[in-house]
């Protein structure tokens, strides 16, 4: 059993395991940190930035979560305006490109980027230029065949075929 | 975790950046299609998988129909083919405007006459719920070995693949024995629970029946496991029709040497009780189950 600590998440005091980022250690206590890059298997990258959230009192004050050890005493903030309106830019970034094409994707229904789109931004798209046109269809051998209009380049894939991964 | 070969990369800035592989050089390692799995958004997809289905449909498969669709066919079986067995010519009568079906009418005249049927659980009985509880268990056990079997190879309409098999697991007879162990259960529960001597040694007699039947059947399954070098039944089956000497469909058990050497014992007794049992507990669901009708 690792060494328990306390932080503040949104004012409310949680226990969480020392050693842990803020995603992993707050995720054990059933609250959530939006994150599309960070996949605890592969480390944190820190490019999708939708996990970015605030630490009262603290240098820097915006940090993302996945690549921020849990610290004694930490406060966090995850439900200001501030960090809302982040989570909803980044949302807004993501989707400026991203293809309608939900009716038929197979990963709807369990897709983190539909998920979020509901929780997090729901609103009309904003956009008055067409979407950059990328290929639908790559086969990249072994069965995996990529449609790069729906990729929100996390990088998950590209890290998974590499070695250098900075935790 | 990571498989260091590096064949994916991103290239170009802004809106132009795409994840794409290096010309020439595909992905090629063994687990590449985690990617698919990694992947928060549905751009990677398996080429299998792709439009074909969703994730939570993945355990439902047309084929579960299969033996649904046999429940007919058993009952005709059981109803015309024992009559043409012993002499006799079976239900004929049953008909609709003259049409006979060859005796198929008489089905439907069955299957009112189950779902009107009384329910009789005599007033003895102190446990109703193992009472009806012990049909439903050697249904399900009947079902669910019967499910396993692998009917015909995959069969191709219009380019969609129907596996014509409901539960294609690669236990095979593990499944099958591990399935059809529980039989026992249901048994030895219908002749406690009906709360009569007789039926508890009815009970106790079938038990020690079908316990018994396990030495050959095992012995069987121990021959065919030798011929055949696996416990998947589809790749005994597809290695059944590949031998052209041997095309009966009992031909995995027949052929053995095993079961050749014992061909005076009792034919092959678990797979046909599962047979016969089927109907026993299709009429026991409402006829109120008696031990003493289990062969």
């Amino acid at each position: 059993m690792a060494e328990m600590i306390k932080l503040f998440v949104n004012g409310q005091e949680v226990e969480v395991e020392s050693g842990k980022n803020l995603i992993d250690a707050v995720g054990a206590v059933g609250i959530e940190i939006p994150h599309l890059c960070y996949h605890p298997a592969l480390g944190a990258d820190g490019n999708c930035r939708m996990c970015l959230v605030g630490i009262e009192d603290g240098r820097p004050p915006l940090v993302p979560a996945c690549k921020t050890r849990a610290v004694e005493g930490m406060k966090v903030q995850l439900d200001t305006e501030k960090i809302k309106k982040i989570q909803r830019d980044i949302m807004e970034l993501e989707l400026i490109n991203h293809p309608t094409d939900c009716p038929v994707c197979d990963q709807a229904g369990e897709c983190q980027l539909q998920d979020y789109y509901m929780q997090y931004d729901s609103r009309e798209s904003r956009m008055t230029v067409p979407q950059v046109a990328k290929s639908k269809n790559l086969d990249f051998g072994c069965g995996v065949v990529h449609d790069q209009e729906r990729c929100i380049l996390c990088a998950r894939c590209v890290r998974f075929t590499h070695d250098h991964q900075d935790r | 975790m990571i498989t260091k070969t590096g064949e994916l990369g991103i290239v170009n800035r802004t809106d132009y950046a795409r994840v794409t592989i290096f010309p020439g050089r595909p992905l090629a390692n063994r687990y590449a299609l985690n990617v698919v799995d990694l992947c928060p958004v549905g751009a990677m997809t398996s080429r299998d998988f792709r439009f074909q289905q969703r994730v939570w449909l993945g355990c439902l498969r047309p084929s579960a129909f299969v033996p649904l669709c046999f429940i007919a066919v058993l009952v005709w079986m059981e109803r015309r083919g024992a009559g043409f067995i012993q002499d006799r010519s079976g239900p004929n009568r049953a008909n609709i405007f003259g049409f006979r079906a060859a005796g198929l009418v008489q089905n439907l005249a069955d299957a009112v006459k189950l779902l009107t049927k009384e329910d009789v659980i005599p007033g003895h009985v102190r446990h109703k719920f193992y009472f009806v509880l012990a049909p439903v268990i050697l249904f399900f056990v009947s079902v669910l070995s019967f499910a396993a079997v692998p009917f015909a190879d995959i069969l191709i309409l219009d380019g969609k693949e129907y596996m014509m098999q409901t539960i294609p697991t690669d236990l095979g007879i593990l499944w099958f024995l591990a399935i059809v162990g529980f039989a026992v259960y249901g048994i030895i529960l219908a002749g406690w629970s009906s709360h009569n001597k007789y039926s508890m040694l009815g009970g106790l007699r079938s038990a020690s029946q079908v316990i018994s039947y396990e030495i050959p059947l095992a012995l069987a399954i121990i021959s065919m496991l030798i011929v055949y070098g696996t416990v998947n039944l589809t790749e005994i089956a597809s290695t059944k029709a590949n031998c052209s000497s041997d095309s009966s469909p009992c031909g995995a058990l027949s052929s053995s040497p095993w079961r050749r050497s014992f061909s005076s014992s009792p034919p092959l007794p678990r797979p046909t009780e599962l047979l016969l049992t089927w109907p026993k507990v299709r009429a026991s669901w409402s006829a109120g189950f008696t031990p003493n009708t289990v062969p």
